[in-house]
């Protein structure tokens, strides 16, 4: 690569930020990454692996449903070596879930997500763990992924395309030329060091931090961190993706995890998505209905409890606790605010983070004058353990 | 502790006595080297006692009665305890190599030491009191 | 047990090749509710910036946060505290051993798992999957599922293992036992290429049958037994091998 080729840093290596560098290299530009802990420490790392076919969604935010199907075939094709492609259900045990069936079925069909009905029984010889009730399933090309490894699989190929990626490297404040960020002062969490990282463009993929980042260029940026809890408990009583067939709700979705099984997730907005306080009940709350869809859960040993907090891209008028806010995500180019060679991207979920590269890397490469256009729809990606090659 | 990549070769001689209380693996393994160990100086030992030969035969009788008194009857005890060990773990070494006994670790090693302290306290009756 | 402090004496050290010390840090926990990632989470928020420790996924699916706790190896993430302390005395976390340190807590998994980069190995395993009729009859039409390798890569058995520890050079455990599920679901016929990758002085021939990879792995990986079971299988290889020298 030419050393005077164009230059971007990105913060932050969730599957934003890794997403991001993927694609930036791969259109020639000079990509330096930093991270403040490992790679996908932040929000990526905890989530429980869903990779969306977009049936959740279907109904309430067709929006994120067409952009989750797209990117779950993209996703399929360019890092299958990542992904459990095993397909999800939607279990229907009450009445209520099986009034809600039709819906689900027209959103499905129009958001083109292919979704093919079963009977109880039908979903019991798939899935022979299920709730013996089971009145009927959905079911739809969901996935499992492991979010540490796809990340790694974005930055091997970043970093056999020329990139650079620092993690242990906080960065402490950007560097302004009066309107202008012009990179960033890191610290080596190894050494205590302090060093300039110089850019033509920063990208802020900080997920729920990204507000704490942005004020270094006294900019706002509207992002809700807004918890969940995920409960791990051993065995792995299911292959494929358990949802419950009705309206989105707390512990509604069971992801098997290699020998366990993932159940989330519940809701509350925080201040500090450094350290997030885990309220008892919302455990409780996810073995219990965990429990309604796979009764093993409710007798397994518990495993894990941990939090993730979500970046929502809040709306000032919204009071739903977090719940209703949009899935989708935004890019934020601040030079609409003044500041230029800075861009937020946030909101979004791991499934479509991808396509939030792309939306990234296309305003910043509008900026850079760089003219080619993204690839990685169509690009196959490295293996991860190629990140550790060097 | 954690430690860089290429320890010099005294360091890593000494890897084995880095204790892992609670692995009857790691048990098995250091007591096999130090077993080893005095096998080898017994071994070398009882090369300088053969070579005494050669001084005449009642030096020789002087060096049996010394090894007939009951500090070296105890030696012959630890000896036999060590051979016996030595031997039964390299048998279940090659066990485990074979595939056998692979799902029970734990329990193959308290067989060899068990088995071991069983035929050593009978030697070292027959050796002290028979 | 409900809400009490609990005094960590945590390993610090600044890299690889600089001097190290324990500090003691003291947080709260509710050592039936808290996992020992959970402390030191806490003990970076609320107590010291500076700390440096691995961590992504919280739920024993990255292997990223494995570390001693008490001398043994563990992940924290999927241990309580109740598991490890009784209320009294102090909690002991170093970082793994036989690998490069980052700092403090973290280790740099980068030399084993470039040797890992060097063999074939597909993580998604193909299993057949677990089909019966409602009827509990089982259905002739099995189909088959997809499933991650057990192996988080966290290197809890190359910490384990003193043989990793004297011998830089040697494959470790988790490269041995990820080479023995390649060759036992070989993909792209590579089989015969990962045994010759093993069969040398620093692979299968170097392990002393100590077993404390499989006692440390929280994965279910057994790397013990599969590397007994790959010698076996170059035991099988070399006659015939032989043979086809002497035959030309």
């Amino acid at each position: 690569m030419e050393a005077t080729a164009p230059s971007a840093l990105v913060i932050g290596t969730g599957s934003t930020g890794a997403a991001v560098a993927h694609d930036l290299a791969l259109r020639g530009v000079r990509v330096t990454v930093v991270e403040r802990g490992e790679i996908a420490s932040g929000t990526t790392g905890r989530n429980h692996g869903l990779l969306h076919s977009g049936g959740r969604y279907a109904v309430k935010d067709p929006e994120s449903a067409v952009e989750c199907i797209q990117e779950r075939d993209i996703l399929a094709t360019i890092m299958p070596e990542v992904l459990e492609l095993n397909g999800g259900l939607f279990v229907a045990t009450t009445e209520d879930d099986l009034a809600y069936r039709d819906r689900f079925l027209e959103a499905c069909a129009a958001c083109g997500i292919p979704a093919r009905t079963l009977s109880g029984a039908e979903a019991r010889d798939l899935e022979p763990a299920l709730n013996e009730h089971v009145l009927a399933a959905v079911e739809v090309p969901d996935g499992v992924f492991d979010p540490l490894h796809l990340c790694l699989a974005f930055l091997a190929t970043a970093q056999a395309n020329g990139a650079v990626i620092h993690p242990y490297t906080e960065v402490r404040d950007l560097i302004l030329r009066g309107s202008t960020v012009e990179g960033a002062v890191v610290r080596d969490r190894r050494t205590g060091e302090l060093r300039r990282i110089e850019a033509d463009v920063i990208v802020n993929a900080t997920g729920p931090w990204a507000d704490r980042i942005a004020a270094m260029a006294g900019l706002d940026v509207p992002v809700v961190p807004t918890a969940g809890v995920m409960v791990a408990m051993a065995g792995r009583f299911v292959d494929r993706v358990i949802n419950r067939l009705n309206a989105p709700s707390d512990g509604d979705i069971v992801v098997p995890q290699r020998r366990s099984v993932v159940i989330g997730t519940s809701s509350w907005p925080i201040s500090d998505p450094d350290l997030v306080t885990i309220p008892p009940e919302h455990v409780a709350l996810m073995s219990e209905r965990g429990g309604d869809l796979v009764p093993s859960i409710r007798t397994a040993t518990l495993r894990g409890v941990f939090a993730a907090s979500r970046p929502l891209i809040g709306r000032p008028d919204d009071t739903s606790g977090g719940r209703e806010l949009s899935r989708t995500f935004e890019c934020f180019d601040h030079a609409a605010e003044g500041v230029a060679g800075f861009v937020t991207i946030s909101g979004g979920k791991t499934t479509t983070a991808r396509a939030m590269g792309q939306a990234t890397a296309d305003v910043v490469c509008r900026h850079l004058g760089v003219e080619e256009s993204c690839r990685t729809a169509t690009t196959p990606l490295r293996s991860y353990r190629d990140f550790y090659r060097g | 502790m954690a430690e860089s990549r290429a320890p010099g070769l005294g360091r890593r001689a000494t890897y084995w006595l880095v204790p892992r209380w609670r692995d009857p693996g790691w048990w098995a393994f250091a007591l096999n080297r130090f077993t080893g160990l005095i096998l080898v100086a017994y071994l070398l030992a009882h090369f300088v006692v053969l070579s005494m030969l050669l001084q005449g035969e009642a030096g020789w009788n002087q060096l049996l009665g010394l090894f007939g008194s009951t500090p070296f009857l105890i030696g012959d005890v630890l000896l036999i305890a060590a051979v016996i060990f030595h031997g039964l773990n390299g048998l279940r070494v090659i066990a485990l190599t074979m595939g056998l006994g692979t799902r029970r670790h734990a329990l193959g090693v308290i067989a060899v030491i068990g088995l071991s302290g069983i035929l050593a306290a009978i030697a070292g009756w027959a050796i002290l009191f028979a | 047990m409900a809400e009490t402090t609990i005094t960590l004496r945590v390993w610090r050290q600044a890299h690889d090749s600089a001097q190290g010390h324990f500090e003691t840090l003291e947080v709260t926990t509710d050592p039936a509710r808290d996992y020992v990632l959970d402390l030191v989470e806490r003990a970076w928020a609320d107590r010291d910036r500076t700390l440096v420790f691995r961590h992504a996924c919280h739920h024993a699916s990255c292997g990223t946060c494995a570390l001693l706790v008490d001398g043994r190896e563990r992940l924290p993430c999927v241990t309580r505290v109740e598991e490890v302390w009784d209320g009294r005395g102090s909690l002991t976390l170093e970082p793994l051993r036989n690998a490069t340190l980052v700092a403090d807590l973290a280790i740099d998994p980068a030399t084993m798992l470039g040797r890992m980069a060097q063999l074939p190995l597909p993580y998604v395993r193909t299993v057949e999957a677990a089909v019966r009729g409602a009827s509990g009859v089982a259905d002739a039409d099995v189909g088959t599922a997809e499933r991650f390798e057990d192996c988080l890569e966290c290197l809890a058995c190359v910490s384990a293992c003193p043989v990793a520890g004297a011998d830089p050079d040697y494959l470790g455990p988790a490269v041995l036992a990820a080479a023995h599920r390649a060759v036992e679901e070989p993909r792209n016929g590579s089989a015969g290429r990962i045994l010759d990758l093993v069969d040398t002085d620093h692979g299968v021939w170097q392990c002393r049958s100590i077993w404390a990879c499989s006692a440390v792995c929280p994965s279910n990986v057994d790397p013990a037994a599969r590397i007994m079971n790959l010698r076996r299988r170059l035991w099988g290889r070399r006659p015939a091998e032989a043979e086809g020298v002497a035959h030309g």
